[in-house]
């Protein structure tokens, strides 16, 4: 075929649908492979249009007769362990066990935030709500300071242990309290905590200091004040102690820039909270630093 | 220590096959994957591109593949970086069990097929 203008418009207007289908996929398969799907698709339709016109209309039937099997079976798995695991047992049987999950506690969903802002800036406190936020992101904070410490709850028992230098997939985790008797491949405890943002290395004396700040704190105001410190908090390269970038996508659902983009969207009124306002800009001008740096970084490596 | 049988993984779909066969030299992205599947089949056999990550979903929560660090590029240019595949110790495991299968299962057709052709 002779590729012209009209072949790459044709070519990037399947990508351009492409993408648009793959918001039928669960939003952790999208986080994870989306971008990598749509290069892989791109490239296959540039190989099958340069074959010609044919070949890049079987190319496009085969893409599209495959999708429905694909989702089914990706939206089946993730039904199965949604938001959990599976504890896969010593003897390699797979066993559906409600109550012997690994169980971490998920991000927030953007609505509530927006929700809890919007009212605070209408001069609304909403206890009720600040609560189910506050113990939600307290929640939040042990999960991710467990992950990053190595350490699992027993689902069993509740005792939190260590992992130790467990490291490959078939090595067994056993609980260590005497009596209890779980135990679960390394392979089930790592899928436990995959894609679900637990990591916190750059953050893990914000989330001690807002544990422990959050149980001493009473009045609702307090409350949101401590959320929202944590909610504008920065990660730092643990080696360096350099700050590196905004940890809001660790306790927001969503892709980490929408995250950005939705913190920096909310707008504060007259009555919001006291010290609201002073957190986001030091967080707003933190935020400029950072664009400002990675974009340098960016040119010199361009240069 | 006892880790997961690898029988209990078996049998393979022929797509699994291939794409484990094809991690088995070593480490690939999703399109290399899907151009060497299609090589090792002899081109029976095109991924689209939904089958692939599918089945590289599955393979990741089943352990028989790792995720490694993007592959290092002699020059900085434009594009996705590429994220890699490779097999795990257990992926090789299945393999080799699903290889061994096959073998036994090719071994007796061959005897049954041989016996007929003598009576």
């Amino acid at each position: 075929m002779k590729r012209g203008v009209k072949t790459d418009d044709l070519c990037a207007v399947l990508v351009c649908l492409y993408e648009r289908m793959l918001g039928l996929y669960p939003r952790s398969v999208r986080d994870e492979f989306g971008s990598e799907m749509a290069w892989v698709f791109a490239r296959g339709v540039e190989d099958a249009a340069r074959k010609g016109w044919r070949r890049l209309l079987a190319h496009c039937i085969g893409e599209l007769r495959d999708v429905p099997v694909a989702l089914i079976e990706v939206w089946a798995r993730q039904c199965e362990g949604k938001g959990l695991a599976v504890n896969t047992l010593c003897d390699g049987a797979s066993t559906l066990q409600e109550y012997e999950r690994i169980r971490w506690a998920p991000r927030l969903s953007q609505a509530v935030i927006v929700q809890m802002y919007a009212q605070d800036a209408q001069g609304i406190v909403d206890k009720g709500l600040i609560d189910r936020v506050g113990a939600a992101l307290d929640a939040r904070a042990e999960s991710m300071l467990l992950v990053t410490r190595r350490q699992i709850c027993c689902p069993r028992c509740g005792m939190v242990f260590g992992l130790g230098d467990v490291r490959r997939d078939e090595d067994v985790v056993c609980c260590p309290e005497q009596g209890c008797g779980w135990e679960a491949t390394f392979q089930t405890c790592r899928n436990s905590w995959r894609r679900r943002h637990l990591f916190g290395g750059g953050i893990l004396p914000l989330l001690e200091a807002y544990r422990s700040e959050y149980s001493q704190v009473g009045s609702p105001r307090a409350k949101l004040q401590l959320i929202d410190r944590l909610l504008h908090a920065f990660g730092r390269d643990p080696r360096t102690g350099e700050i590196r970038w905004p940890s809001v996508g660790h306790f927001i659902e969503g892709k980490s820039p929408k995250c950005v983009a939705l913190m920096e969207s909310l707008s504060l009124g007259q009555d919001s909270t006291p010290g609201l306002r002073e957190t986001k800009q030091r967080w707003l001008d933190m935020l400029r630093l950072q664009r400002e740096a990675t974009l340098e970084a960016e040119t010199r490596g361009g240069v | 220590m006892t880790g997961p049988d690898p029988k209990a993984f078996l049998p393979l779909t022929e797509a699994t096959l291939y794409v484990l066969l094809s991690l088995a030299p070593g480490r690939k992205h999703g399109y290399a994957i899907r151009q060497d599947v299609e090589t090792l089949s002899d081109g029976r056999i095109t991924l689209s591109t939904s089958t692939l990550y599918s089945a590289l979903g599955r393979l990741l929560d089943q352990a028989l593949i790792a995720r490694v660090a993007n592959e290092p590029r002699a020059r900085p240019g434009p594009g996705l970086p590429r994220k890699a595949y490779v097999l795990s110790d257990l992926g090789r495991r299945v393999l080799q069990a699903e290889v061994n299968r096959m073998q036994t299962l090719a071994a007796t057709a061959r005897l049954r097929l041989g016996q007929d052709l003598l009576f």
